[in-house]
């Protein structure tokens, strides 16, 4: 039982991390029917920015914030300066894909291939709570951050004038058109969303996993891609949920049988909701209630 | 074939359009046509499927570019840019439904008038001005077809437009709320708006509209009060005889 609890906590705190890689797929699926490949490559450049001012100024906080902004300022220049070029669906996957590779190929180039390692602000060894190891510090703020976020996103695009023109927008671009509403630029403040939230999310798990490298956001976009499809492409709900239930699956898998056969856990998942519910968990949910 | 009125005395139209060309690669789409509406005014514009009808809504909204002919807006040049007719007191409903899907009822009607000073308030009064104040929270999926389109009237008459355009909103309603739909339409009117309306609904054209609009080939082919366009034998023949047939 007591590993039982330490599987569950620490799934948990993985889950929040492909939770939020999957919101900024999500996101950018959303306004666009594109699925950003691109997406790590683009996160993995903003912790590289982040990881030399932390060095730079000693302070993990500043390069979160970097990390962030930077995030940001590649999801507003590859919208603009790329997908604008995007003429449908496939074209958008083929210029995303461009984009992983001169964003990898210049990271390589500037920083190295080896894994350099990431600071944690707290603590990251599981706080043992009547025997039991269970979350650690680092854990409880990755979580923290992640409901944070996620509770932000909701506000912004359940009660602000601003997310409900990029609600419209997304769904249904030249009606909102008529409407008045922007979409261009609404369009533009979902791939700067989506990538800050992207960028943050593999800041979050790259020192959980072996350090930074060009492709540390590799295993985490195949990951959150799983639990964005697994939740339905088009739900912020799903790919919450999604999450979770990989990361607990993922956990439960590696402690149990073993971290070689987690992918396969992950798979079958996939492979029994593509059967039963071919568009996702909470396709059309969304689109019924708001 | 009926005549154009003269408007020599008459105040600047709310919306004038003059000598309107669209081609569409080697097809003329529109050509040469002209109408006016008035403030207060409901004019119907009619025709066989592909008479041009929606292009020339098209044009006026600024979704294909005129190849000829000028379209004006209270005297003035109509927006460029479709995402400036509601700024120019445009409103536009779309063929079929025209929901946004995904959204609530509510939220349906405000995307409309975010800028506007009590945009919430105005957007319940235009939701109680077609029935369904009390379904403002549902999602609009969850709403019969009929009350579907009355969301996308709603959200139209939430801007308070000085024109208003209506693409077949009678379609597929049934006749009750046809009735309805038509005293709407009459109520916007009375209170200076002008509308111009795209319908196949011939009963309900001639019921609702001061003055109608015939289009055949892209070309304004009548024009003038309903019984006088209904009595028209090139109107019979381009349409309204097809509408009794079919």
């Amino acid at each position: 039982m007591d590993r039982f609890v330490f599987l569950l906590a620490t799934g948990i705190a993985d889950g929040v991390v492909f939770a939020l890689f999957a919101l900024s797929l999500v996101l950018i699926w959303r306004s666009t029917r594109i699925i950003n490949f691109a997406a790590a490559a683009m996160a993995v450049t903003a912790c590289y920015l982040a990881l030399a001012v932390t060095d730079l100024t000693g302070s993990y906080w500043a390069g979160l914030i970097i990390a962030v902004l930077v995030g940001g300022t590649l999801g507003w220049a590859v919208e603009r300066g790329v997908m604008r070029a995007a003429r449908d669906p496939l074209s958008g996957v083929i210029l995303a894909i461009g984009t992983v590779m001169v964003l990898q190929a210049l990271t390589g180039i500037l920083a190295g291939p080896q894994s350099r390692p990431a600071p944690v602000p707290f603590g990251d060894r599981p706080v043992i709570v009547g025997g039991v190891p269970t979350l650690s510090p680092y854990d409880l703020f990755v979580i923290a951050v992640a409901v944070t976020l996620t509770a932000g996103l909701h506000t912004l695009f359940a009660r602000t004038s601003l997310g409900l023109q990029m609600r419209a927008a997304a769904f249904a671009p030249e009606m909102s058109r008529l409407l008045g509403v922007p979409v261009a630029r609404m369009r533009t403040l979902g791939w700067i969303l989506a990538a800050a939230v992207g960028a943050l999310a593999v800041l979050l798990a790259v020192p959980g996993e072996l350090g930074l490298d060009p492709h540390a956001g590799d295993p985490l976009f195949v990951s959150a891609f799983a639990v964005a499809v697994i939740g339905g492409l088009d739900s912020a709900e799903g790919a919450v949920i999604g999450g979770l239930l990989v990361g607990v699956l993922v956990s439960l898998v590696t402690g149990y049988l073993g971290a070689a056969v987690a992918p396969l856990g992950v798979l079958a998942l996939l492979a029994l909701v593509l059967l039963v519910r071919p568009a996702g968990l909470f396709a059309g949910v969304e689109a019924r209630r708001v | 074939m009926a005549t154009h009125g003269a408007a020599t005395e008459r105040p600047v139209p709310r919306l004038r359009i003059q000598g309107l060309g669209v081609r569409f690669g080697g097809l003329d789409a529109l050509v040469d046509v002209g109408l006016e509406v008035g403030d207060g005014e409901v004019v119907g514009l009619i025709g066989p499927n592909g008479a041009g009808k929606t292009t020339l809504f098209n044009a006026v909204c600024a979704l294909v570019r005129p190849s000829t002919g000028t379209i004006e807006t209270a005297g003035v040049p109509a927006p460029g840019r479709p995402d400036r007719l509601a700024a120019a007191g445009i409103a536009r409903t779309l063929q079929g439904l025209g929901v946004l899907p995904g959204l609530s009822v509510l939220e349906n009607v405000l995307v409309s008038v975010l800028d506007r000073p009590d945009r919430n308030g105005r957007a319940r009064v235009a939701l109680e001005r077609v029935g369904l104040g009390a379904r403002s929270g549902d999602p609009v999926g969850a709403l019969p077809y009929p009350e579907q389109k009355r969301v996308a009237l709603a959200r139209a008459l939430a801007t308070g437009p000085s024109l208003l355009l209506l693409d077949e909103p009678a379609g597929g309603l049934g006749p009750a709320d046809v009735l309805d739909l038509s005293t709407t339409i009459r109520e916007v009117a009375a209170g200076g708006c002008a509308v111009l309306l795209v319908e196949h609904h011939v009963d309900f054209v001639m019921g609702v509209c001061d003055r109608v609009v015939v289009l055949d080939f892209g070309r304004v082919i009548a024009t003038g009060r309903p019984e006088e366009v209904r009595r028209d034998p090139a109107v019979e023949e381009a349409y309204l005889g097809l509408a009794v047939d079919r």
